[in-house]
């Protein structure tokens, strides 16, 4: 991929979209100390999103962070694996448009994850046949060694390869789908990852009250506003203009959420010919239990739509 | 003739920069979120990624001979504040690894300049909690 003949047009529109970012932000502060500010997040999709170039889609769709990393934090946070939490695949037989396959093979991988990260092998069996099915209907089977990804899932021992192998597929996929101008689908495939990663957070929150995932759920405004960039990139397809609605929603929501961020200056030090940075900068998320109520309520309404 | 000798060199090439390699260079208990490849020589590309708090990230950069010495990588906050670089300019040091002790959820942008003999880069991305 030849990223410098993009690389300045690419930053332009970036640029814009943060710039449009930062003056809402702007906008939303009352703080007017210079090292800290308040991520408001007020993000006008409509307006910013017309003129986005393929490359910056890209660009975007991989700054999209891992569902695996809040499933990692789910379990630290002492949420029990449990299964009933997840999209049954009895549901597949309801995806017959590429619209809800891309979506619930975002939300499947969402659930692999999380199956994997608590080794429940068994599970993951059953999921792995599930993707199969949809990534085939997809014309994307082909990413996927599945006589591999299955010896590994069968033994617990082999959870990092089982996730390497897994995440690794997935940003093959994107680029595959980029390169042949089916990014609405890859889109639709984060899209439906992040909604489950949500709705799980949500769940085990509610019962656990653990402060992280309170925050790590707060933080998702962060990645919603990039989604809706996206989504609202593709709105002339009648169904993603409804889910970007419905996501719109949930927007409101999360931008009640207040992050603050305060800039300090990182300190640095080599261990073992690695260089280590300290981060001295902090960010805090206020959120409360209706808050979490309210994301979890309308998250469960967008999911129960495109699941079943 | 020269053409598919260069065709064919290329993509020997590629295939001698592969991120698997890379991933063995990660440290213990990381798991890996993505990679990042340059091809030529002059490269300079910039990503960015939804850094969280209270998590370790470790990006290691490889050539085909193994560490990517020449590479010099820069981390920058969402405010486009630099927070760190890989090169140690009073050392004249590339450091083929950087681990990031993230204390402050936001977008961070991880900008790249690839101007080596090596025909090709590849960087993984993990993290750790």
């Amino acid at each position: 991929m030849n990223f410098p003949r993009f690389y300045k047009k690419k930053a332009i529109w970036i640029n814009t979209f943060f710039f449009t970012l930062l003056l809402g932000a702007a906008s939303c502060s009352n703080k007017s100390a210079s090292n800290e500010s308040l991520l408001a997040g007020a993000v006008d999709t409509t307006a910013a999103v017309s003129k986005i170039s393929d490359q910056a889609i890209g660009d975007i769709i991989r700054s999209i962070p891992s569902p695996i990393e809040i499933s990692m934090l789910i379990k630290e946070s002492g949420g029990e694996y449990n299964a009933e939490m997840l999209n049954p695949t009895s549901n597949m037989a309801n995806y017959n448009t590429s619209f809800k396959r891309a979506l619930n093979l975002g939300i499947y991988g969402t659930d692999l994850g999380y199956i994997n990260i608590y080794s429940k092998s068994k599970d993951a069996l059953v999921y792995l046949e599930a993707i199969k099915s949809m990534a085939d209907a997809l014309s994307i089977g082909q990413f996927y060694d599945f006589a591999t990804i299955r010896r590994l899932a069968t033994n617990s021992n082999n959870v990092d390869s089982l996730l390497y192998i897994t995440t690794s597929n997935f940003e093959k996929i994107n680029e595959y789908l980029h390169k042949e101008k089916r990014s609405d689908q890859s889109v639709l495939l984060l899209t439906g990852g992040w909604i489950e990663a949500v709705y799980i957070s949500c769940s085990v929150a509610e019962k656990t009250k653990n402060k992280e995932l309170y925050e790590k759920i707060g933080e998702q405004k962060i990645v919603l506003d990039q989604l809706l960039l996206l989504l609202s990139n593709f709105s002339k397809d009648e169904n993603i203009h409804q889910l970007n609605l419905q996501l719109m929603e949930l927007h409101k929501l999360f931008s009640k959420i207040e992050i603050t961020y305060t800039y300090k200056e990182s300190s640095m030090k080599e261990v073992n010919g690695v260089l280590v940075i300290e981060d001295e900068s902090e960010s805090k998320v206020n959120i409360t239990d209706a808050q979490v109520s309210e994301i979890m309520k309308q998250v469960t309404a967008i999911r129960n739509k495109i699941s079943t | 003739m020269f053409t598919m000798a260069m065709m064919l060199f290329q993509n020997m090439t590629k295939a001698q920069c592969k991120a698997d390699e890379c991933i063995s260079k990660l440290g213990v208990g990381y798991t890996f979120l993505k990679t990042y490849q340059m091809e030529k020589i002059g490269d300079e590309m910039e990503h960015s990624y939804v850094f969280s708090k209270e998590t370790n990230y470790m990006l290691v950069l490889c050539n085909k001979d193994g560490a990517a010495k020449n590479v010099e990588v820069s981390l920058f906050d969402s405010s486009r504040k630099l927070i760190a670089s890989n090169y140690d300019k009073k050392n004249d040091k590339y450091y083929p690894a950087i681990a990031y002790n993230c204390k402050a959820t936001g977008m961070y942008y991880l900008r790249f300049h690839f101007n080596t003999k090596s025909e090709c880069c590849v960087s993984v991305l993990a993290f750790k909690r």
